[in-house]
C-alpha cells in the first residue's frame, strides 16, 4: 500500500515536471526555437490588448473589462521577458538573438504598460506605440520562420 | 426470506446499508465468519471506514479509523459490528431492523451534526422544493 | 406547471448547463490555433456524453441510486476506490477552476483582480448550495447559461463565408505552426472538456435529488437527446468566433478574457455584457455542481446519508466535505496559481480517466438486477463499447502527449 503511494506521488510529480516548457537551450536552434515561441506569445499579447483596446475606444467596450484585459497581457508580458532572459543563450550567436528579442519584449512591455495607465485613468490609450511593437514583433516571426 | 439463496459476497459485501426507517446507514464493509459444526456461518456485518480499511489491507490506518469511531461513540464501544439476525431484509441493498443510531456510522455523523453542521444557520430544514 | 412547459425548461437547463469553463478554454483556444480544424472533436465528444448520460440517467430512474453509488458493490471496494480517488481529485480541480472562472467574470465588471473575489465567490457558492432547492439550482443557472447564445448571434453578425467555415471543419488540415502532437493534444483536451466526468456523477445524483422514475425516462432522454447536441453547438459557436476573430490577429487565448473579447468587437457593449453574464452562469452553476459532487462521490462510497433532498443536519458528513471541497477549492487559488493551467490540467486529466468513469455506467446499464427490463440494447451497446474503446485510447495517450508537447505549448 505504502509503496504503491510513492510510486504514483513519483509519477504524478515527474509528469509535472515534464509538463512545462522552460529548460535549457543547448544549441542555437533550440535557443531559436524557444526565442520564436516567446515572440509570438508577446505578439499574441500585444494584439490582444490592441483589440481590446480599439473596441474600447469605438465604445464597444467598457472600462473595467478593458482594464483587466491589458492588466492580464501585461504581467503575460513580464513573465515572458523574464523567463525568455533568464534562459542561458547556447553561443555567441545567441547573445545577439536575445539582446534583439529583450529589445523587442521590452517595447511591447511599454507601449502596454502605457496603455494600462491610461485605460484606469479612463483617459485615451495612445495606440501608436502598440501598433508599431506588433508590427516589429510580427516582422521578426516572419524572418525566423 | 427464509429458502432463498445468496451470495454473500455478491449479496452483503458492499451493499449499502439502509436502517428500518430507509434512511442510508453505511456500507457493508466486512463480514464475520464464525466456524461451526465444521462449517463457515455468517455470523454477521461489519461496518465502518475502519473494516473497509483493514480488509483491504491498510491495517494501521483501519485501526486508527476505529479508534475515531470509538472516540466519537459515547458508549466508547464497538458497534462496527451487526449481528445478522437484525437484518430484516437483502435485495440490492440490505435493510435492518435497527434504527439508524444503532449502527456504527451514526456516531460519526451526530459528531459532525452536533459540532459543525448545527452552527450553521438552517441546517434544520431541507430546501424547500 | 404544464407539461410542455417542464419539458422546455428542462431541455434549455440542458443547454445551457452544458457549457463550463473547460468548454469556454478549450474551444476559445483551439478555434484560435487550429480554425475549426478540431471541431469535430466536439462532435464525437457530445455523443458520447450523450449516450452515456442517458445510460447513468436510466440507471438512477430504474434503480432509484446514481451510478457512483453501485460501483463499490458491482465492481468491488478497490476498483471503486481508485475510482473514487482520481475522480474527487480531478473534480477538485475542476472545481477550483469554476471558481475562478465565477470570479473573473465578475472582475470583469469591477475591474479588480479576480483573486480578491475569490472568498466572497467560494462563500457565494456554499451559501447557494446550501439554501437553494436542487430543482431551481438547476434552472436558475441553465436558463440563465442561455446567455452564451450570444456566441451564436455574434457569429452569424461577422457573416462568415460559411462554405469555406463547413470545408475547414470537415477537411482538418494542420496550420504550419502546429505539429501533429499538439494538434492530438488539444483534440484530447476538447474530448475531456466535452465529457466531463463530473456530468454524468451530477447528472446520475441529481436524477435521484429529483427522484426521477421510470415515468421520467422520456423526459430524462429528450433532455440528452436535445439538450446536450445544442449544448454542443455553443461549444462550436464559441470555437468559430475564435477562429474569425483571434486567430488572423495572432491572437492565442490565454485568459478567460480574450475569450469573450470577439464578442465584444462584433456586438459591442451589450453582446460582452451578455457574454460576460453568461460566463458567470455557466461557471456558477458548474462551481456548484462539482461542489457537490465532492459531496456525492465520497458520500455514496462510503454509504454515508448523502443529498439535498433531506435536511443538512441528516446528511452532515455529506455537507461538511461539500463545505470543506469548497474552501480547499478557494485556497487552491488563493495561491496565485494560473486558473487557466488549472482549468487546462482538469479537462487533460478528465480525459484520462474516462474509461475509469464510464466503465462502470457501461456495466450496470447492462445489469438487470438494477435495470429491470431496462438494460441496454444491442445497438446501444456497440455503440458504447466503441465509445469506450475511443476513451482507452485517448487515456493512454494523454501523458506521453501531454509530456512531449510540454502542456500544449
Amino acid at each position: 500500500m505504502r509503496r504503491t503511494v510513492v510510486l504514483v506521488a513519483l509519477a504524478v510529480a515527474f509528469v509535472v515536471g515534464c509538463a512545462h516548457p522552460v529548460g535549457p537551450a543547448r544549441t542555437f536552434g533550440a535557443y531559436e526555437g524557444k526565442a520564436r515561441t516567446t515572440v509570438s506569445s508577446a505578439r499574441s499579447n500585444v494584439e490582444t490588448v490592441r483589440l481590446a483596446v480599439d473596441a474600447l475606444a469605438r465604445g464597444n467596450s467598457f472600462g473595467p473589462y478593458t482594464a483587466v484585459v491589458v492588466s492580464d497581457a501585461e504581467d503575460a508580458l513580464g513573465g515572458l521577458q523574464g523567463t525568455f532572459g533568464s534562459i542561458q543563450p547556447p553561443d555567441r550567436r545567441a547573445d545577439a538573438l536575445r539582446r534583439e528579442v529583450d529589445d523587442l519584449l521590452g517595447d511591447a512591455l511599454d507601449g502596454v504598460s502605457a496603455a494600462r495607465i491610461a485605460v484606469r485613468r479612463s483617459e485615451r490609450p495612445d495606440t501608436a506605440a502598440l501598433v508599431e511593437s506588433a508590427s516589429a514583433l510580427a516582422q521578426w516571426l516572419a524572418a525566423h520562420p | 426470506m427464509s429458502g432463498r439463496r445468496f451470495w454473500a459476497h455478491l449479496h452483503l459485501l458492499d451493499r449499502q446499508l439502509v436502517d428500518r426507517d430507509g434512511r442510508l446507514c453505511g456500507n457493508v464493509d466486512d463480514l464475520e465468519l464464525e466456524w461451526r459444526d465444521g462449517r463457515l456461518w455468517v455470523s454477521g456485518l461489519r461496518t465502518g471506514a475502519g473494516s473497509l480499511a483493514r480488509r483491504l489491507g491498510a491495517r494501521v490506518l483501519g485501526a486508527w479509523l476505529d479508534q475515531v469511531h470509538r472516540g466519537v461513540d459515547p458508549e466508547r464501544a464497538d458497534h462496527t459490528f451487526i449481528p445478522l439476525r437484525h437484518v430484516a431484509d437483502l435485495g440490492d441493498h440490505v435493510t435492518l431492523s435497527l434504527d439508524r443510531t444503532e449502527v456504527a456510522t451514526w456516531h460519526g455523523e451526530r459528531w459532525v451534526a452536533d459540532h459543525v453542521i448545527a452552527h450553521i444557520p438552517g441546517s434544520g430544514h431541507a430546501s424547500d422544493e | 406547471m404544464s407539461r410542455f412547459l417542464k419539458i422546455f425548461l428542462g431541455v434549455l437547463t440542458a443547454i445551457g448547463g452544458f457549457v463550463d469553463i473547460g468548454d469556454l478554454v478549450a474551444n476559445a483556444e483551439t478555434g484560435a490555433r487550429f480554425g475549426l480544424g478540431l471541431a469535430w472533436v466536439v462532435l464525437v465528444g457530445v455523443v458520447g456524453i450523450v449516450v452515456y448520460a442517458e445510460m447513468a440517467g436510466r440507471v438512477a430512474a430504474s434503480s432509484g441510486r446514481p451510478v457512483f453509488d453501485l460501483v463499490r458493490e458491482r465492481l468491488g471496494p478497490r476498483v471503486a476506490l481508485v475510482n473514487l480517488l482520481a475522480s474527487f481529485f480531478i473534480n477538485f480541480l475542476t472545481l477550483a477552476a469554476e471558481l475562478a472562472g465565477v470570479a473573473i467574470a465578475l472582475s470583469l465588471l469591477a475591474g479588480v483582480s479576480y483573486v480578491l473575489l475569490v472568498p466572497a465567490v467560494a462563500f457565494l457558492v456554499w451559501v447557494v448550495v446550501w439554501r437553494m432547492s436542487f430543482g431551481a439550482i438547476e434552472h436558475v443557472f441553465g436558463i440563465m447559461g442561455l446567455a452564451l447564445l450570444v456566441f451564436v448571434v455574434a457569429l452569424v453578425h461577422l457573416s462568415p463565408d460559411w462554405t469555406s467555415m463547413l470545408h475547414e471543419a470537415t477537411h482538418p488540415a494542420l496550420p504550419t505552426e502546429e505539429t501533429p502532437f499538439t494538434y492530438a493534444f488539444f483534440a484530447i483536451a476538447l474530448f475531456g472538456a466535452a465529457m466531463t466526468p463530473y456530468e454524468v456523477f451530477f447528472f446520475s445524483s441529481g436524477a435521484v435529488e429529483e427522484g426521477w422514475t421510470r415515468r421520467d425516462l422520456a423526459t430524462n432522454r429528450l433532455n440528452v437527446y436535445v439538450g446536450f447536441p445544442l449544448g454542443g453547438l455553443l461549444s462550436l459557436a464559441i470555437m468559430a468566433v475564435a477562429s474569425q476573430v483571434l486567430r488572423p490577429a495572432g491572437i492565442s487565448v490565454g485568459t478567460l478574457p480574450q475569450v469573450v473579447l470577439p464578442v465584444a468587437v462584433v456586438l459591442g457593449k451589450v453582446g460582452l455584457a451578455v457574454a460576460i453574464l453568461g460566463v458567470f452562469a455557466a461557471t456558477f452553476g458548474a462551481a456548484i455542481e462539482t461542489g457537490l459532487s465532492a459531496g456525492y462521490t465520497v458520500a455514496q462510497y462510503l454509504g454515508w446519508q448523502w443529498g439535498k433532498f433531506v435536511r443538512p443536519r441528516d446528511a452532515p458528513r455529506f455537507h461538511l466535505v461539500v463545505l470543506v471541497s469548497i474552501v480547499l477549492g478557494a485556497l487552491f487559488l488563493l495561491s496565485g496559481i494560473d486558473p487557466i493551467m488549472v482549468t487546462e490540467y482538469s479537462i487533460v486529466l478528465s480525459a484520462a480517466a474516462l474509461p475509469l468513469t464510464y466503465f462502470p455506467i457501461l456495466v450496470i446499464a447492462n445489469d438487470p438486477e438494477y435495470m429491470g427490463t431496462l438494460t441496454n440494447g444491442k445497438v446501444l451497446n456497440a455503440i458504447a463499447m466503441t465509445y469506450l474503446c475511443i476513451l482507452t485510447i485517448v487515456a493512454v495517450a494523454t501523458v506521453p502527449l501531454m509530456i512531449i508537447t510540454k502542456g500544449g505549448a
